[in-house]
């Protein structure tokens, strides 16, 4: 029973994702099948929410009726919408090579679930913050809002719900909230992270090496054991990967519904953690940007139908964010603004401090080396880093370091060593994806073929 | 109907076309295939160094330490929860953390006595019955790790609580 939620939701966002793309070109398989898994689990943590918004209370029989009508409505729509249903998939050739490397990925996984099995209960945020959310929410009936008091400071009341609430949807089949579920929860967003990051970059070039970078990822041991601790950086990862992945096939395919698609993730981004909400209003902003450029420019209609519809996915996602900010979230209570305060105030030897530690970090031994990997993508990359396809990712990623570095310095609460001792390396692990997908995406699309001489 | 197609494709990299042209680009995906073995013995490494460290030190979740003692504060939203451990300690930090999600919904109020219902994580039993006599409580339950649940009738906030249930000997033991 424990996989049942999982299948529900991962069947409900595939078939999502087949119907809005049916008149559309497709993506692959690979990709479709695990951008319709983060789909269908980000909409089951919504439905789960809505039971609260409406009955103030969890009601499962709420949870579940929502989940089979919607599944009934998307099997339906397959027969009924567009051109005849079908789902198409491609299976490698039976060569040594393929052969080797399909036994070196599942080596590769069978060590990463391994990670996660060694502690079941998960890492200090997991018992802190996350799993004792969803057990709150799961238990306390009417009084779920109790979740908010300030007494529990410590757990980060004004923190989103998506992880807590994917969770307690699959705590509904289960007799006990035990510590299998997020224990899934979490190795099963490591491993899409990865498969997400290599299928993407499969679907523009074609190239075998697009295995490579998700199977950096998920070998570096930092980040396979934090991204299996059942923390919610690895799940803040994979949506805005998810998101930018999206609007980078938009773009390319000319799809209007990939970016529908894209302001669906960028929506559940925002539910994560309260830097999801921050890399949501990055992206929102990059893309109206674009979108205004593009209109002044070329392909008019299509920028304006695309900002129509990635508005209507941000706004459709975002209604739980926005009504948990409105109605719920206590509001950040770690929060001292050093601009103002003369007690503590953000002083110049703060700011020093967080680059030199963020140079340190990024030399640091514990990742094996990868950020100096990248740093070798840079130069070999070139330009192609820099290009109207590349320029959401790039842009995102200069201007979101940006903010949390400047938040880092302006938000003087906590003692600056220790805060960034225990977050820094967890917002680098959720932005590696991102960093590989832009690196590799780059260098494997730089053209090896000689260009033959031009004959008189 | 629903039509399933599959088609096969070839993932064969042409060899004579990598060597002959080798490019910057092929020296970064040389670069990072060797640091994905590299990735990957170190992985191995660290897997086998945990094996082994688990067949020493089991894994514990000190959580465990407060199972069962929500069944005797049914519908207590909050109570006190004392220590006079260093919460700068790791350890004790994690019993707190650990032990507030195993009793949730039940919220921990940290140090502060005035609740009804009051668990007390000390250094040891003497410190928790001298505190205990301090405010003036009564004893109600103590397990095997030191833990004790109290009652306090001088509280300032009392909830509908019940101390009734019918407990597991084996787990938990009556104070004398």
């Amino acid at each position: 029973m424990i996989a049942v939620p999982f299948l529900i939701s991962s069947t409900i966002g595939f078939l999502l994702i087949t119907l809005l793309l049916k008149n559309t070109q497709s993506l692959n398989f690979y990709l479709k099948s695990i951008l319709g898994i983060g789909l269908g689990l980000g909409i089951s943590s919504q439905i789960t929410f809505y039971s609260f918004l409406f009955f103030n209370k969890l009601l499962p029989s709420a949870i579940i009726s929502a989940h089979a009508i919607l599944l009934t409505a998307l099997i339906i729509a397959q027969f009924f919408v567009g051109q005849e249903p079908k789902i198409e998939f491609s299976l490698p050739k039976v060569t040594w090579l393929n052969s080797a490397i399909l036994i070196f990925t599942a080596m590769i996984l069978s060590l990463v679930i391994k990670q996660g099995l060694f502690y079941p209960d998960g890492g200090w945020d997991a018992w802190q913050v996350w799993n004792f959310k969803a057990k709150f929410l799961l238990l306390a009936g009417e009084q779920w809002q109790n979740l908010f008091s300030p007494e529990l400071w410590r757990s980060s009341p004004h923190y989103p719900l998506l992880l807590p609430l994917i969770n307690v949807w699959g705590w509904l089949w289960t007799p006990q909230p035990g510590n299998t579920t997020p224990l899934i929860t979490s190795i099963l967003f490591a491993v899409l992270t990865g498969g997400l990051l290599s299928s993407a970059l499969w679907e523009q070039n074609k190239n075998i090496f697009s295995l490579l970078p998700g199977l950096l990822f998920l070998t570096v041991p930092l980040i396979s054991l934090q991204a299996t601790t059942q923390y919610c950086d690895i799940v803040l990862s994979f949506y805005l990967l998810a998101s930018i992945i999206s609007l980078t096939q938009a773009q390319k395919q000319q799809s209007n519904l990939l970016t529908l698609l894209s302001g669906l993730f960028t929506g559940f981004l925002s539910f994560t953690k309260p830097e999801g909400l921050i890399a949501a209003l990055i992206l929102n902003v990059l893309f109206i940007g674009l979108t205004l450029w593009k209109r002044l420019r070329q392909h008019k209609d299509f920028a304006w139908s695309n900002a129509q519809l990635f508005l209507l996915g941000l706004v459709l996602a975002s209604l739980p964010t926005l009504a948990f900010n409105v109605l719920y979230s206590p509001g950040n209570q770690t929060f001292v603004n050093g601009l103002t305060s003369t007690l503590k105030p953000a002083t110049w030897e703060r700011f020093e401090l967080i680059m030199v530690f963020l140079l340190m970090e990024l030399k640091s031994g514990k990742w094996n080396g990868l950020w100096l990997l990248l740093l070798f993508g840079f130069f070999i990359g070139g330009k192609k880093l820099w290009n109207k396809n590349t320029i959401i990712t790039a842009g995102f990623l200069v201007l979101y370091l940006g903010v949390i570095l400047t938040y880092y310095h302006i938000n003087t609460y906590f003692e600056i060593k220790w805060w960034l001792s225990v977050s820094l390396y967890r917002i680098l692990i959720s932005l590696l994806p991102l960093f590989l997908f832009w690196v590799f995406g780059s260098i494997l699309s730089i053209s090896t073929e000689k260009t033959p001489p031009k004959e008189d | 109907m629903l039509k399933v197609r599959s088609s096969v494709y070839s993932m064969n990299i042409n060899k004579t076309a990598f060597l002959t042209n080798f490019t910057p680009k092929h020296i970064f995906l040389v670069v990072a295939s060797l640091a994905l073995l590299f990735n990957l013995y170190s992985l191995l490494k660290e897997t086998k160094r945990m094996i082994k460290l688990r067949d020493h030190i089991p894994y514990t979740f000190l959580g465990d330490r407060f199972r069962g003692l929500d069944k005797f504060l049914d519908a207590t939203p909050m109570i006190g929860y004392y220590t006079d451990k260093n919460l700068d300690d790791n350890r004790s930090a994690r019993q707190f953390a650990q032990a507030q999600l195993v009793l949730a919904p039940i919220i921990l109020d940290l140090n502060n006595t005035h609740h009804e219902f009051l668990l007390l994580d000390c250094t040891s039993p003497k410190v928790a019955m001298q505190k205990v006599q301090e405010i003036g409580a009564q004893a109600l339950k103590a397990n095997q790790y030191g833990i004790i649940l109290a009652r306090n009738p001088n509280a300032s906030t009392f909830h509908k609580g019940s101390t009734n249930t019918t407990f597991n000997p084996n787990q938990y033991q009556q104070i004398p």
